[in-house]
């Protein structure tokens, strides 16, 4: 269809809505308001893996549609693919994006003379608010996954900001997955 | 030629309640369409039904429920034949924990062939045929068609047609724009997976596609 | 309309960033679902999506005067029309149109026949009351509020609930001299 909209509204909207979660609805409840967040992406994977599998063949199995998160799925979102993608041959996938757009919001700024601890402490701080805007691509990859016939879970691990790894164990956890939220 | 489409609802309850018993099962979501003379049609989604609507004036509900099953185990046949490899069933693993611990001490290695830098996106590459969601014919009765599509996201569309002569490029248009008819109805945020679809844009909207079925590929 | 502006919301939506509004249009749309899931009152929803507009709004706005060169707005009448032509263009890609002004000046309509927001969304017979796109009104209070005009808005016509377009209706309530420094809730 074709239609765009500013960068800046998906930005605001997906800020605003980790912060809406964290901040108002479930300020004590960091879990419940990472579930919620998760659950959010988790549709928004489930139907854009559907919009976005429209037009090609069926995969022929896990590592096709693994390739095709990393490869097609990511461009349409991102613009750009996955840089890199590991596997252990035994169901779990590390997907790694170098450039992760979402969280080039977040900046770390360290003072360049500042000591030690209050570097490292603002490193946390940031990190920890990146990890609640994760929630939202994990559910985005597991939702996808998941409709495309690979149950799992997917969990994300900033080493450099904004680079951003989503490590994919799948298929033995099947039994966790039942539905939405 | 202008023959009127007549539209019904097939008995949607005994559905639902068939539904539900099955909820648990994986989603797996079928549906049907038949026709009567030329034009007219039945959409049924089987196991977790999705979505059913009637072109058709005959009374031949029973008919096609029993045609739609057996079509049903044709699909999964066919797909089965088609990745005898790699099926997907989940494997006996173990509960989350296990995975945990794999995760610490697994050693990854860089996929092999993941060529980031060019596209590979080409049908064609790896077997044509094999993967399309574009079953065919899947099998002939004495009175009807019964043609087979099945999506990336394990969604089945069934066609059956008493359209003896219906050509097989309409066949494939026909389900090219249902799909697409399918996708934007599941993207309705209020749309829950594996729950029929109650749209009433989708309803017409199939309507139409039923109605200019064979009339050219555009539209 | 040209004239309202020194950038069209043409100009600065082409040389934006963009992205695949199917992505803008879900996020929001489950976003949506799952406040009516955690908040259960239709009514409590169409508050909080209204205060994350405002929130957006809030932030949205620098952006705004940054990338459409608008100077103050000498009034409101001239601020509604950079909104409408301006404001939703460069953010969503398409324009609204400004009616029903009162003899005052001081209200007027925000009339919009497209809206991403609402792409593939059909509401739910328990959604009745739902204001599906409140983030919009509240985008546009809390950005108003940033230059110092205080408003009122309220949905007068809604395409998910029938009607034939989106009708915001902005009442103006006060302006703020420019000096005072406008406090948000918290």
């Amino acid at each position: 269809m074709g239609r765009e909209v500013s960068e800046s509204c998906v930005e605001s909207l997906m800020i605003e809505m980790v912060s809406s979660y964290c901040d108002r609805f479930y300020a004590t409840k960091p879990e419940l308001a990472a579930r919620r967040i998760e659950a959010i992406g988790y549709q928004v994977g489930h139907q854009l893996s559907e919009r976005y599998t429209m037009e090609r063949p069926r995969f022929s199995d896990h590592l096709e549609a693994i390739k095709f998160i990393c490869k097609d799925f990511w461009s349409e979102i991102f613009k750009k693919q996955i840089d890199n993608l590991k596997t252990n041959h035994r169901g779990t996938f590390v997907l790694q994006d170098n450039r992760f757009r979402w969280l080039s919001h977040i900046s770390l700024d360290p003072s360049p003379d500042g000591s030690d601890t209050s570097a490292s402490l603002a490193e946390n701080k940031v990190a920890q608010a990146a990890s609640m805007h994760l929630y939202f691509p994990c559910g985005i990859i597991r939702g996808a996954l998941t409709n495309l016939g690979i149950p799992c879970a997917v969990s994300a691990d900033i080493s450099s900001l904004p680079a951003c790894k989503f490590l994919c164990p799948g298929l033995f956890i099947c039994g966790t997955y039942k539905g939405l939220g | 030629m202008g023959v009127p489409v007549e539209s019904e609802i097939l008995d949607l309850k005994r559905i639902r309640n068939e539904e539900e018993e099955e909820e648990e099962e994986e989603e797996e979501e079928k549906l049907q369409l038949k026709s009567e003379s030329i034009r007219k049609w039945v959409f049924v989604f089987q196991n977790n039904p999705l979505y059913i609507q009637s072109f058709t004036e005959a009374d031949d509900a029973l008919k096609l429920h029993h045609i739609v099953h057996c079509s049903l185990d044709v699909v999964d046949e066919r797909v089965k034949l088609m990745h005898h490899s790699g099926s997907i069933v989940a494997s006996g693993f173990g509960p989350l924990d296990i995975t945990l611990a794999i995760a610490n001490i697994m050693c990854f290695s860089q996929v092999p062939d993941i060529s980031f830098a060019t596209k590979v996106n080409n049908p064609k590459k790896s077997g044509p045929m094999l993967n399309e969601t574009f079953l065919g014919l899947l099998y002939p009765t004495e009175n009807y068609k019964v043609y087979g599509y099945l999506t990336n996201t394990k969604v089945k569309f069934i066609l059956v047609t008493t359209d003896l002569d219906v050509r097989d490029v309409d066949v494939r248009n026909f389900f090219r724009k249902f799909h697409a008819a399918y996708v934007d109805a599941v993207s309705n945020p209020f749309h829950v997976p594996g729950k029929k679809i109650t749209s009433r844009t989708f309803a017409e909207r199939v309507s139409n596609i039923v109605k200019s079925f064979g009339l050219g590929s555009s539209g | 309309m040209p004239a309202v502006a020194p950038r069209s919301g043409e100009a600065i939506f082409a040389s934006a960033e963009h992205v695949n509004a199917e992505l803008f249009t879900l996020t929001y749309g489950a976003i949506v679902r799952q406040l009516l899931t955690d908040l259960e009152e239709v009514d409590e929803v169409n508050k909080q999506l209204d205060q994350m507009g405002y929130n957006i709004g809030v932030r949205l706005i620098d952006e705004f005067l940054a990338k459409s060169n608008v100077s103050r707005c000498v009034d409101f009448k001239e601020t509604a029309e950079v909104i409408a032509k301006v404001g939703f263009k460069m953010f969503l890609g398409v324009t609204a149109t400004v009616t029903n002004w009162d003899a005052e000046g001081t209200t007027c309509s925000l009339v919009l026949e497209d809206n991403p927001l609402v792409d593939f969304v059909e509401l739910p017979d328990m959604c009745q009351g739902l204001h599906y796109c409140s983030i919009l009104s509240g985008v546009i209070k809390g950005a108003l509020e940033m230059v110092s005009m205080k408003t009122e808005i309220t949905w007068i016509r809604d395409m998910l609930l029938g009607d034939d377009a989106y009708e915001l209706q902005v009442k103006l309530l006060k302006q703020v001299p420019e000096e005072y420094p406008y406090k948000d809730d918290e």
